[in-house]
């Protein structure tokens, strides 16, 4: 029978809260936050498929969005991949609530789609680790799918799990998925392709961290820098209970500070309580293993804080890639989906029992306001993060500075050296170094990372040999750059030193441009980086083959 | 009486959710002293990732 509400609430309760969170993007413009860099044009550059020197944090997505730029541009791809990441995290959870209820599958969106964690990494910018959280609600879906057999499930799983893999913390949380919540007996044919199939669309950036000059290993230091931290009297676990906690203050809504968060929490977590009863009623085979996921992406949260960390420090020091692990709270993905999934069917569950001892009106109030309660909770996700969103526009100095480099390509070096800049034109607002997504050119920059007084050193060994150079006060014509873009601002003049035996091309209100004349060779090749490249098409020919079952699927009756 | 119990049930909670939006919303709108510590030494040269 047809029934539009319960078609159209899902759908309906979705759009709105991305209009709502995301309201302040009609206006033109760049929202420039953190690691949210978009520009007009990102060109599609070796470094983007496999970095030289750096570790791959953004591969294959910069290489995703350069070609995606070839067709859209950059403000427009930025408001498209934020909305569609609300609008599919939100969906994705009402369709995957096993219930009839419509009014159920609208409290399971909101109780996903308006989340501190949600709100965290967008204003820490991390829109590619948002891709999974969206993601994971639909792998999940297909993974329940593949287990019991629906046509076109494997296909649906692929899909699902292709935006997750984009980025390596979110390629990490689908394959753990996969392999927690996939195996099933009397499958192990579906098992082993759903498996090997997220295992392949992670190759990417598994391949071009093996070809990368970057050392593997971390510093110790980043450990508790990066780790969850309190946002209130609760604490760091309460924090993290209620899907906050990220390590960064400055990227808190306001209001996790709140006395009442806490007690708001509790609530939350106490319909949980009621509703994961219910949920292993309804989802027998799949949520004893959804919980365990859950409880491992906490304790992976939680790792970065005493007493683990001496554990974690060992860990990055000694295995390459285990840096991953420092920001722990990223991977608190699943526990977010198990806490929402369950918030939901906990909530019907009480509407029940009081519809049954009241009337069917009481029911509904309950639903209503545990609808509610996320929003009520965290009120400044509303209008861009209660304003942070806010779109800017690049001074005409970047077309500038981009057109000279494109004229005669060679490797830029960008000073400040800093990966991290706080420019005047994006209202102060921290934000990556824009340099190696606007020039078409190898930009080289400093992966070292400033978080309050202390510098976790990064990986990339040629970073640490430019900022040997600076700090001796010697020319950065030495490290045979051909470029040195340096910002011209008041309170950062670079030494005079530093900039000797470079001829000044360009001099704009933002940005200075110097030239090493003595450097003409064009930056070197794919070199090393073909393995990548292989592994980049083999994801790219998963995803076709997994559209290809999908459809296949859908044709049959 | 049925009509009475909802009426109950829909105070009690809208005045919950109500106080909770309140705390959330003074929480929101007035910084804690650490933001107001962050800002008040925010200088363009001095480019941190973050603070905790």
């Amino acid at each position: 029978m047809w029934r539009p509400t319960a078609r159209l609430a899902p759908h309906l309760t979705s759009a709105a809260i991305t209009a709502v969170v995301l309201a302040p993007l009609v206006a033109p413009g760049y929202v420039l936050r953190y690691d949210m860099v978009f520009v007009p044009r990102q060109p599609l550059s070796w470094e983007m498929v496999a970095p030289a020197d750096a570790l791959p944090r953004a591969v294959p997505l910069d290489a995703l969005v350069s070609l995606a730029n070839l067709a859209v541009p950059g403000w427009l791809l930025q408001r498209l991949v934020l909305v569609a990441t609300l609008y599919f995290a939100a969906l994705g959870m009402a369709r995957l609530v096993p219930t009839e209820r419509t009014l159920t599958r609208v409290v399971g969106a909101l109780a996903y789609a308006w989340t501190p964690f949600l709100a965290e990494r967008l204003l820490l910018g991390q829109w590619g680790l948002l891709l999974a959280y969206a993601a994971l609600p639909w792998l999940v879906a297909a993974v329940r799918d593949v287990r019991t057999g629906r046509p076109g499930a494997l296909g649906r799983l692929v899909l699902a799990a292709a935006p997750a893999a984009v980025t390596p913390t979110g390629g990490l949380i689908a394959l753990a998925t996969v392999l927690v919540l996939l195996p099933t007996k009397g499958r192990w044919r579906a098992t082993v392709l759903g498996v090997g199939a997220v295992a392949a669309l992670c190759l990417p950036w598994v391949v071009a961290a093996l070809t990368s000059a970057a050392g593997g290993r971390s510093d110790p230091e980043g450990v508790a820098a990066f780790a969850a931290r309190a946002e209130n009297w609760s604490g760091t676990v309460g924090a993290l209970a209620g899907t906050g906690g990220i390590w960064n203050a400055q990227t808190v809504p306001g209001s996790r500070s709140s006395a009442l968060v806490p007690v708001a929490t509790l609530v939350l977590l106490a319909v949980c309580a009621v509703g994961f009863g219910a949920l292993r009623r309804r989802w027998p085979d799949g949520i004893a293993r959804l919980a365990w996921l859950a409880a491992c992406s906490f304790v992976l949260a939680l790792a970065g804080t005493a007493p683990g960390a001496p554990a974690l420090e060992w860990l990055v020091t000694t295995v390459p890639g285990a840096g991953l692990l420092r920001d722990g709270q990223k991977f608190l993905i699943p526990y977010a989906l198990l806490v929402a999934l369950s918030f939901a069917v906990g909530a019907e569950s009480l509407a029940h029992r009081l519809a049954g001892r009241i009337d069917a009106n009481a029911g509904r109030v309950v639903l209503v306001a545990a609808a509610l309660l996320p929003v009520v909770i965290l009120p400044d996700l509303a209008v861009g993060a209660a304003g942070q969103l806010r779109p800017v526009r690049y001074p005409a100095d970047w077309d500038a500075v981009s057109a000279r480099v494109a004229a005669a390509p060679g490797e830029v070096l960008s000073l400040p050296f800093d990966g991290y800049q706080r420019y005047r034109w994006n209202h102060g607002q921290v934000v990556r170094d824009p340099a190696p997504r606007y020039l078409d050119a190898p930009v080289l920059m400093n992966d070292a990372l400033r978080v309050g007084a202390v510098t976790v050193d990064g990986e990339n060994p040629r970073a640490a040999k430019v900022q040997a150079v600076l700090d001796a006060g010697q020319p950065v014509a030495s490290l045979g750059v051909r470029w040195v873009l340096v910002r011209a601002e008041p309170g950062l003049d670079v030494p005079a030193t530093v900039l000797s035996g470079l001829r000044p091309v360009y001099t704009g209100n933002y940005l200075a441009l110097w030239e090493n004349t003595e450097i003409t060779a064009a930056p070197p090749g794919p070199g090393r980086r073909w393995p990548a490249v292989g592994a980049h098409v083999l994801a790219a020919l998963v995803v076709i083959i997994g559209a290809c079952a999908v459809l296949r699927g859908r044709r049959k009756p | 009486m049925a009509k009475l119990a909802t009426f109950i049930v829909a105070a009690v909670l809208g005045a919950a959710l109500g106080i909770i939006g309140i705390f959330a919303t003074v929480g929101a709108v007035s910084p804690s002293a650490d933001h107001v510590a962050d800002q008040s030494v925010e200088d363009p040269a001095m480019t941190v990732y973050g603070t905790r």
